[in-house]
């Protein structure tokens, strides 16, 4: 039983990996990594766990833990996006897509029967659409988007103090939407961006001039495709 | 437009009259207003020296123990927070908070007072003697 759990473990992390190159068009980074494995897993896991266990024991007794689950880990990662949503920073096809694929990948666990399959292969069938989206629209991803970041504070020379408060840069898009990465926010809105980068980034990426950086990563991402 | 109420408040920024509020049945409070007398004196030459100040480039001073509060969506700044959490607050209004919301990040080349007061619409007078305050706080900072 442990030796399936673990060739599970490991065949997860090679597609989870497969993934990240694939989506970050082979630009790989450690740190985006460590934290998108670490987001998923918090969905993940207990899961996981409770498909496990679910065999062994009354299954009642943990539904404190999933009602827990539902609260604290599921309600907030999926409410998230759906307030970027309702702000309109986030397209809405494709995150509703990718909330009924996870909620029905999620909801298989509970049953038994052959619907477990049906219900997996419809979650990844609407699940498959928003990784189409992130690959055409690469700075979509936080490890492409990091990587790019890096390889724009080395070009700067001028390094700069750091600031908590949003710096503007004026560009041109009309369409509304939010962009992140570790320590790194973009808010498109018309005709303007308004970047954020946390004290801890700053000095990893080298104390860049604030305003030089986020104006070349405008740049970058506007000539990886306009924003429409 | 100039209406009974604005020059009633206008009296009671510079203290010539109080007011008190008075809630009487339906609708909102009304304002009972005090007279108080005084005396007003315009410095001429103080208010062309604070206008040439219009001209000078300022920025961010990029002090560590300031942080901000924020709003995305209205792009203003609500507050600034001397020395983190623990320290002094500072709230600002609508105007105030979008004159601070436009100012040029650090170490940038720099706006002038008159430039970004022009964008938001608030007299440049008030944004200098604004601007100044937040110079001595070390918030922003003179471009020499």
């Amino acid at each position: 039983m442990t030796g399936i759990a673990i060739i599970t473990a490991l065949v997860i992390v090679f597609l989870l990996l497969s993934l990240f190159l694939l989506l970050s068009h082979g630009k790989i980074r450690i740190k985006p990594i460590v934290y998108q494995i670490t987001y998923c897993s918090m969905v993940a896991l207990p899961l996981m766990t409770f498909t496990y266990y679910k065999y062994l024991y009354d299954l009642t007794q943990y539904i404190p833990y999933v009602i827990l689950y539902f609260i604290c880990i599921l309600t907030p990662t999926l409410g998230y996006m759906w307030y970027n949503i309702l702000k309109r920073r986030q397209p809405v096809f494709h995150t509703f897509l990718l909330s009924v694929g996870i909620l029905m990948i999620i909801s298989s666990v509970f049953f038994d029967t052959q619907l477990v399959l049906y219900l997996i292969a419809a979650g990844f069938a609407l699940i498959i659409p928003f990784f189409v989206h992130i690959f055409r629209y690469p700075y979509l991803d936080s490890t492409w988007l990091y990587s790019i970041a890096e390889e724009i504070a080395a070009n700067i020379t001028n390094k700069g103090k750091h600031s908590l408060k949003p710096v503007i840069i004026d560009t041109v898009s009309n369409r509304k939407c939010i962009i992140n990465t570790v320590g790194i926010i973009l808010y498109y809105k018309n005709n303007k961006v308004i970047g954020i980068m946390n004290r801890k980034t700053h000095r990893a990426l080298g104390s860049p001039n604030l305003h030089e950086f986020f104006t070349s990563l405008v740049e970058t991402i506007r000539k990886t495709r306009t924003m429409r | 437009m100039v209406t009974a109420q604005r020059i009633l408040d206008t009296l009671e920024k510079y203290k010539f009259v109080i007011s008190s509020k008075q809630k009487k049945g339906l609708g909102r409070p009304s304002k009972i207003y005090t007279y108080m007398g005084g005396e007003f004196s315009v410095n001429l030459d103080e208010m062309l020296k604070i206008y040439q100040s219009r001209l000078i480039y300022i920025r961010e001073a990029g002090n560590p123990e300031v942080s901000f509060s924020f709003d995305i969506d209205k792009e203003l700044i609500n507050a600034v927070l001397l020395k983190g959490r623990s320290g002094k607050k500072i709230k600002m209004d609508d105007q105030r908070g979008r004159l601070l919301w436009l100012l040029p990040p650090p170490d940038s080349r720099g706006e002038t007072i008159e430039s970004i007061a022009e964008k938001t619409g608030f007299p440049i007078i008030d944004s200098v003697i604004f601007f100044r305050e937040m110079i001595e706080l070390n918030i922003i900072e003179e471009v020499k």
